[in-house]
């Protein structure tokens, strides 16, 4: 079968200012794939340029076995989901509002308590906080709202931009919790995440992405037997 | 017992009139950052709208005002299409669209000087008679006035929080992106509002035609009005805005009838005043924290 998401030559940034140089990969239909690296070299950037929100200026991109559509809202609607930086969350929504927005692409007859159960089985904290604005949520918990919102779209592929981002240690705990059971039920997941250490169990697949582009490239046991490539780029 | 009895009438008259005129403001404003200074025009083509659909082309009463309604729409929408739409993603956008909008009104409302007249016309969409309600003399326009308000600004509370169209629209005014994130169409999504907007406009232009004349310039005093409220209730607040706007009616009628007529805008304009200078976010407003 075909990859889920084929990328050749992408090249993209702000301005005038380039970020990503060429950058080429491709993702299977299942399992968890990481992107590592140091801050400010483009983990981010990629995700936005395949989610749309950044406009990409060269190289294509194939989703699903067909040219990505153009449009932010087109992309997701073709089932490429894509969980934020910072989580971006509908602020003075609750909860259950946040995740019905989540399934907003579905086709009409969607029942949305089945979405909501899959995420409160995950997630059980947010099953007591479901009446409340996100406002008034914990950053764990508003974390916890962003991945759930993503679970809701019912996507090809979950691209989650920095799960541990601004948590406290006890929490990302949780939240790399909850991704490896996601990641046992065989989704497609494409998670971005600086520090190694806390993704080499969950994922199977490891872009190293410094200036822009992919350095290194391996499964779990070449990244065990690279540690001196990793240490290179991320320190430690 | 009476005058307190007569004030609350025709207070919430006022106020269902200023929300019907600065409830699409705020949805306006809070959904797309866009103060739309053609909004007082946009009042006086939907009064105008039913004025021919009644006076011209002899249409009943109900259907006269479903035509200024949805005329309203009409211009909601092209001015979307025509000007909007073009400028959305421009820098400075903000304060763009507050001359270009300010530039369509000019031309809108000389437009209809052209096609009218200034001739003062009387609202012929409107329910002769009065009514006696204990012991006070009501008329029956004010209730009809009660009775659109509170329909279509309850249609909108309704459709905004409990429909997954409402849910969309606030989640594009909360934010934008993470919104198209969820498939969202923003840009259909804008025009869906400057149509909601255009249309309470027009049923605002309506109402107030009912109770003065028709006139091209009709809708500048109503829409500073509307500016005020959303102003006071906090920019882009579409539940405050409709509070704010029966408050503000329930005081104005009050002091019209213990100080003056002519007291009621000057006095209302000063409370503005004092409550922005306590809470200049606004009443419903929230101070915008910065997160670094």
């Amino acid at each position: 079968m075909a990859d889920l998401l084929s990328v050749r030559n992408l090249c993209s940034g702000y301005g005038h200012i380039p970020v990503l140089h060429d950058v080429s990969f491709s993702l299977p239909r299942e399992g968890v794939s990481a992107i590592i690296g140091p801050n400010g070299h483009g983990k981010t950037t990629l995700l936005r340029t395949l989610s749309g929100l950044n406009r990409s200026w060269s190289g294509q991109i194939e989703f699903d076995g067909a040219p990505i559509p153009q449009s932010v809202e087109a992309r997701a609607r073709a089932g490429l989901v894509h969980v934020p930086q910072g989580d971006q969350l509908f602020m003075d929504m609750t909860v259950m509002e946040n995740l019905a927005m989540g399934a907003y692409a579905r086709p009409k007859g969607y029942d949305l308590q089945t979405g909501f159960a899959e995420v409160f089985d995950l997630f059980p904290r947010l099953a007591e906080r479901r009446q409340q604005r996100v406002s008034s949520l914990s950053g764990g918990e508003r974390r916890m709202v962003g991945i759930g919102r993503g679970m809701m779209a019912g996507g090809k592929l979950l691209m989650i931009d920095e799960p541990s981002l601004g948590l406290a240690p006890i929490v990302i705990e949780q939240v790399y919790d909850a991704l490896r059971k996601l990641a046992s039920t065989g989704a497609a997941i494409l998670v971005v995440e600086e520090n190694p250490s806390r993704i080499e169990t969950v994922a199977e697949r490891f872009f190293l992405m410094d200036g822009g582009k992919f350095e290194w490239t391996g499964d779990t046991e070449a990244l065990r037997n690279s540690s001196d490539i990793v240490a290179t780029y991320l320190g430690g | 017992m009476e005058a307190i009895f007569q004030i609350i009438v025709s207070g919430l008259t006022l106020g269902a009139m200023y929300a019907l005129g600065s409830v699409g403001l705020a949805l306006t404003y809070g959904t797309m950052r866009m103060f739309n200074m053609a909004h007082g025009v946009f009042m006086a083509i939907g009064a105008y709208g039913a004025f021919f659909a009644a006076d011209v082309l002899g249409l009943p009463i109900l259907l006269a005002l479903l035509g200024g309604i949805v005329l309203g729409g009409v211009v909601g929408a092209l001015l979307h299409l025509l000007v909007v739409r073009f400028m959305l993603d421009t820098k400075d956008f903000e304060i763009n669209i507050l001359v270009a909008t300010a530039g369509v009104g000019i031309l809108l409302q000389d437009l209809l000087l052209k096609l009218f007249g200034a001739y003062p016309f009387r609202q012929p969409v409107q329910i002769e008679g009065t009514v006696e309600l204990g012991g006070v003399v009501i008329p029956v326009q004010s209730l009809a006035i009660l009775f659109v308000g509170f329909t279509l600004i309850s249609a909108i509370a309704w459709g905004l929080t409990r429909t997954s169209f409402g849910l969309s629209i606030r989640a594009t005014a909360m934010n934008r992106d993470a919104a198209r994130l969820m498939g969202v169409n923003a840009t259909a999504t804008y025009l869906q509002v400057l149509i909601i907007a255009g249309m309470l406009a027009g049923a605002a232009g309506v109402m107030i035609s009912s109770i003065s004349t028709l006139s091209p310039d009709m809708g500048t005093n109503p829409a500073i009005r509307a500016f005020v409220i959303c102003v006071v209730a906090g920019l882009g607040s579409v539940g405050g805005a409709g509070i704010t706007a029966l408050a503000l009616g329930l005081i104005e009628a009050a002091v019209q009838y213990y100080i003056g007529a002519r007291f009621g805008l000057p006095l209302m304009l000063a409370l503005v005043v004092i409550v922005l200078v306590r809470r200049p976010a606004g009443l419903f407003g929230r101070e915008e924290v910065v997160r670094s």
